[in-house]
């Protein structure tokens, strides 16, 4: 239930990313339909941020976009080949690596390398790129990928396997190996420290 | 004198009226009674627009009985479908949405038209498709199509025209020319999809030669009436006939690819059981693709995804050369594979991808 331009936490049992230097970030949303807006065959105008706060957050599609745009900036992206051009729509590029965000404000992201990454997931198969616990809520735990063929994913947990790199858009953080020692790995840009931890073929983010 | 008028007449005179006259009075608007009375000549020319539309309304339904009488002598319905399935047969949309419907059986990353299941697969597929479009067309024939042939060459044509037609459809020398094209078309277009009254090509051969020895045995005046009308109204019919089979060649082609997804399952369920030592495995995973080891060792990932409305509409190929920092985790997806070997990838449910099926 939301009230009108009212922002309301509606967070959930989202698996959220960090914010930050801070804690956990928050899902919000406010219902912004105003009565000229009663015939629009579309429903109600909702807006989303994520972050700590509404006014300090942005939508989360922003930052899965800068991401994606991030990776073809620093041309991780160039080595494989794009599918032809949708009418209206980006054409995509056949990556076949999942794109996890772990924090945000600065933006972190995780990749993992997945050759059926390189395909759209097919709905009966598309909680497969997430670990166990997150499998069941998968489709809360995206946000939009740019020209990637599948959609960005975030949370604290995430499938340990095959390589990874990590990257960061705002700290200029090109993808780089993650190096895992004793399981363990931290990870640093522009003021944010998180530690990683591989157990079971599965990572957890933590401060 | 409208009734508006009269009716204002009596009020403003005030003169004797029936009960029934003062109930009218009392009940209908006074507004009523204020509208300007008509004109003649506004009166004349309403009465013959009237007219004229009664009139026209009349013709319609009298060229529709001349155009369903010829359609009953002359079979021009049939012919139009026969030639519509004989485009069919040529079109290369129509053998892609047969393609379309191998893919449903197997993914087109399992195989294609190289594999040796295929040809004997699409037989029997192509046999259920054509049992399904005759019970398609059969309806759609019933419920629509007819009546659209009908009214449209009722509508584009004149009425002496149409009558015309249907004398020389009625003749002997019409029954003949006509029983002829439609024998031969049917011949020609074969009967495996969309026909009305589908018939084996031994059947449709010999009719056509029947009706072709019917025709040659016209006598002279008959032949000479045959070839008159066919330098003459046979040019416009012609044009209305090629009209409406390109149409329906299109409503049918589009037919094969809306097939219902309860039916495409139920023939493959069907076809998995009669070719169930020649399939392709089947496998409840994602099918990925095909890897490569190529000769030079580099692997090739291949993959086919739906484009321009076909099933293998596109493809895409991601090379990982033996320097690539991938290389030995993308090899480690097909264990022992040899160069110049290819094998199918799959996913699973948990996201794990594997050679296994």
């Amino acid at each position: 239930m939301l009230f009108p331009f009212v922002w309301t936490d509606v967070t959930g049992t989202r698996d959220m990313p960090w914010v930050g230097a801070g804690a956990r970030a928050r899902w919000l949303k406010r219902d912004v339909t105003k009565p000229t807006d009663i015939m629009n065959p579309r429903g109600p105008t909702i807006e989303t941020r994520w972050g700590a706060s509404a006014s300090s957050g942005e939508p989360p599609w922003d930052t899965g976009d800068r991401a994606a745009d991030y990776l073809e900036k620093v041309g991780l992206g160039k080595e494989w080949p794009m599918y032809p051009p949708v009418e209206g729509g980006t054409p995509h590029r056949a990556f076949p690596y999942r794109v996890t965000i772990v924090c945000i404000q600065p933006t972190i992201a995780i990749l993992r390398f997945d050759l059926s990454a390189a395909i759209e997931d097919p709905i009966e198969f598309s909680f497969g790129a997430f670990p166990a616990a997150l499998r069941d809520d998968s489709s809360d735990q995206r946000v939009s990928s740019g020209n990637l063929t599948n959609a960005v994913m975030f949370g604290t947990h995430l499938v340990g396997t095959g390589s990874l790199l990590w990257f960061s858009p705002e700290g200029n953080v090109a993808p780089t190996p993650l190096d895992f020692s004793n399981g363990r790995a931290t990870i640093s840009a522009k003021g944010a420290t998180l530690k990683l931890e591989l157990r079971g073929g599965e990572i957890t983010v933590t401060r | 004198m409208g009734l508006g008028q009269g009716a204002s007449a009596r009020v403003a005179l005030g003169g004797p009226q029936s009960d029934d006259a003062d109930k009218r009075a009392s009940v209908i608007p006074t507004k009523c009674y204020r509208l300007a009375p008509m004109k003649p000549r506004l009166q004349a020319f309403c009465a013959a627009l009237v007219l004229f539309a009664a009139v026209c309304a009349h013709a319609d339904e009298a060229r529709e009985a001349t155009v369903r009488r010829i359609m009953e002598v002359a079979a021009l319905d049939r012919l139009i479908l026969a030639n519509a399935r004989a485009t069919l047969a040529t079109d290369p949309k129509a053998a892609q949405h047969l393609d379309d419907l191998m893919y449903g059986v197997r993914p087109p990353a399992m195989w294609n038209a190289k594999h040796p299941a295929w040809a004997p697969t699409r037989k029997a597929l192509t046999e259920l498709v054509g049992q399904e479009s005759n019970a398609w067309v059969q309806k759609y024939w019933r419920e629509s199509a007819l009546n659209t042939h009908v009214r449209e060459l009722a509508g584009s044509y004149r009425a002496d025209f149409l009558t015309t037609v249907r004398e020389f459809a009625e003749s002997p020398a019409g029954q003949a020319y006509f029983g002829r094209r439609l024998a031969d078309a049917r011949a020609k277009a074969g009967e495996a999809m969309f026909s009305l009254d589908p018939q084996p090509q031994v059947a449709l051969d010999k009719l056509a030669v029947e009706a072709r020895r019917r025709f040659d045995a016209l006598p002279a005046a008959d032949k000479a009436r045959v070839k008159t009308f066919a330098e003459d109204e046979g040019v416009w019919l012609d044009k209305y006939i090629a009209s409406q089979s390109r149409w329906i060649a299109e409503v049918i082609v589009m037919h094969l690819g809306d097939i219902d997804y309860k039916v495409r399952e139920a023939w493959r369920a069907q076809l998995d059981a009669k070719f169930a030592a020649l399939l392709p495995v089947d496998s409840k995973k994602q099918i990925l693709g095909t890897l490569e080891l190529r000769d030079d060792s580099a692997l090739v990932f291949r993959f086919t995804f739906y484009w321009n409305n076909a099933a293998d509409g596109g493809r895409l190929a991601l090379e990982f050369p033996k320097s690539h920092p991938r290389y030995a985790e993308v090899l480690a997806l097909a264990p022992a594979l040899a160069r110049g070997q290819t094998r199918v990838l799959y996913r699973d449910v948990k996201g794990v991808t594997s050679d296994k099926p």
